[in-house]
């Protein structure tokens, strides 16, 4: 029987497209996301129950205000007011999600969303079920790698390590591995200064 | 004239911070009535904070909104109240906040300071109504601080209430001066050469300051008929100050006036416990109490929040089949949409 895999919710939608989406949340709910990992969010209206879009988290920003500014330019930064501006104030954190796949009608696909999820969906991890499952093709690389202005590279290095970390078996995390390679090998093999770069960011650690 | 006998043209240096302490802070702010707007109300928007000084912990923040519509608190003696109506209930209001927050926190470390925005020697005019003004205003601003220090006397002690003045204009001690025999080499000087000179050219002045920063005044009594009733109703609620200077070390001097009672005036270690935590808030916020800071965060209420409450009114009546006016002097319809903010984020926390 398989084990009922918990919802994270990290936050919900503040702005999206086709292409991507912002998501907001509160610097206390920081722990869980993370550069590279996936998430999902309802696609549209929510009138087809299940459809979602999936993204690969870009950036993290975390936004200042005045008072921070202020408390910086005092320089005696207490552990009670980091305290009350993580805890009670709402110092706003965006997390930028890059699109690389959708679900409709039950179906999973490697392609930019019909529609984007829209304001105050939430937005939560995807459960490591759904990233074997997703990671079991490689049609969204094309998508990350010719993405401009993120890190496109280091963003599918580290997606591909967290997506091998959710297989159990240290061996298939290597033969992901080695599939993922020579899938990057196919696609950039015009470019090898930038697959030895890639490359070397999903290596396993010596 | 100095209730403690210090000199009054000594500085008094930065006493040591106690280890831990409980700060409550309040600081209030308020939608005026408006008679053209669809129906009658004003508002008033209490935050508090406390902080648990040296706990390492969060602060608590609450928040107090109150909305007011009735015939009974939207009219005085049969007229639309007005802005200096509102300013005096909202300062009642706070004062009774803070007191109780401070009474729900009477078991918490010691010492316990409570500080309010804005000097705490408060009178009322007589654009507010008599009754209202010794019935209800006065009489609960002195319970309030008779709560305060019902907490220093009746628990554990150590329990002080503050009134935190930024850049003060005062000329008190100024005043005090043009009281003096003039000395022999200036025997023709005029009272008026000390015309347009605030205290704080005496004790903040850039040159050669009085206070260095972290230094205090001695202690002063505001010599006025309002200070007297202060005295009058209990000698323990009259009106004490000292001047502050709040500015970080090699910093150009930034003073504040600290305003305490005399019970708490009368307690040396009570003073330099207010003395050293107010210095050391202001050193986390350069300058100005923190907590302070963070209570007026709390309680402001933004133009685009006052626009969102008008609008669920209108939504309310609308949906009640009071529909507001057309012919009033409303707004235009373009003028009356929803207009949230496009900024992507806000501070607010419910009302502020």
């Amino acid at each position: 029987m398989m084990a009922i895999e918990e919802r994270l919710v990290i936050g919900h939608v503040l702005r999206g497209s086709t292409t991507g989406f912002v998501c907001g949340t509160r610097i206390n709910k920081l722990d869980l996301p993370q550069f590279g990992a996936f998430v999902e969010a309802p696609c549209g209206n929510g009138a087809n129950h299940g459809d979602a879009v999936i993204g690969l988290i870009y950036a993290i920003h975390v936004d200042d205000d005045p008072l921070v500014r202020q408390l910086i330019l005092a320089d005696n930064v207490t552990p009670s007011t980091r305290e009350d501006q993580r805890i009670n104030r709402m110092v706003p954190v965006e997390i930028s999600v890059i699109n690389v796949g959708h679900i409709a009608n039950n179906a999973l696909r490697q392609a930019l969303p019909p529609r984007p999820p829209l304001s105050l969906a939430e937005v939560e991890m995807c459960p490591p079920s759904r990233m074997v499952t997703f990671c079991q093709r490689f049609d969204f690389f094309r998508l990350v790698l010719n993405a401009t202005e993120l890190p496109a590279d280091e963003l599918l290095a580290a997606s591909l390590l967290l997506a091998a970390d959710a297989l159990d078996d240290p061996r298939e995390r290597s033969a992901f591995l080695v599939r993922a390679g020579r899938e990057l090998a196919r696609l950039l093999s015009r470019d090898l200064s930038r697959l030895e770069s890639v490359l070397n960011l999903i290596r396993p650690a010596a | 004239m100095t209730p403690a006998g210090e000199p009054m043209a000594d500085a008094y240096p930065l006493p040591s911070c106690p280890e831990r302490a409980t700060l409550v802070a309040v600081d209030g702010s308020q939608i005026y009535l408006d008679e053209r707007a669809t129906a009658l109300y004003y508002l008033t928007n209490i935050g508090v904070l406390i902080y648990h000084h040296g706990a390492d912990i969060a602060p608590e923040c609450e928040l107090d909104p109150q909305l007011f519509y009735l015939d009974d608190h939207i009219y005085a003696e049969g007229r639309l109240v007005n802005n200096t109506i509102v300013n005096t209930r909202r300062t009642k209001f706070e004062r009774d906040r803070l007191a109780e927050a401070a009474w729900k926190c009477r078991r918490d470390a010691r010492p316990l300071v409570a500080i309010a925005d804005g000097p705490l020697l408060f009178w009322v005019g007589s654009e507010i109504p008599e009754s209202e003004r010794e019935q209800q205003i006065m009489p609960g601003y002195y319970m309030a601080m008779e709560k305060v220090r019902d907490i220093d006397h009746l628990f554990e002690g150590h329990a002080a209430l503050v009134g935190y003045v930024d850049k003060p204009n005062s000329s008190y001690v100024v005043r005090l001066l043009q009281l003096l025999p003039p000395v022999d080499d200036a025997e023709d000087a005029e009272p008026e050469v000390f015309d347009g000179l605030a205290d704080w050219a005496l004790f903040g002045v850039t040159s050669d300051p009085l206070l260095a920063p972290g230094e205090r005044s001695a202690l002063f009594v505001q010599q006025s008929p309002y200070n007297q009733r202060y005295a009058d109703r209990d000698p323990d609620l009259e009106i004490t100050f000292f001047y502050l200077n709040t500015a970080m070390p090699g910093e150009t001097p930034y003073l504040a006036r600290v305003e305490v009672p005399m019970w708490v005036a009368r307690n040396r270690e009570l003073v330099d416990a207010v003395h050293a935590l107010v210095y050391s808030q202001c050193q986390l916020y350069g300058r100005y109490p923190y907590i302070l800071a963070r209570a007026d965060e709390l309680a402001v209420v933004q133009g685009h929040e006052k626009r969102e409450l008008d609008n669920m009114i209108d939504l309310a009546l609308r949906r009640s089949g009071l529909a507001p006016d057309e012919k009033g002097e409303k707004p235009s319809g373009k003028e009356n949409v929803w207009r949230a903010s496009r900024e992507r984020h806000s501070l607010a926390k419910g009302i502020r």
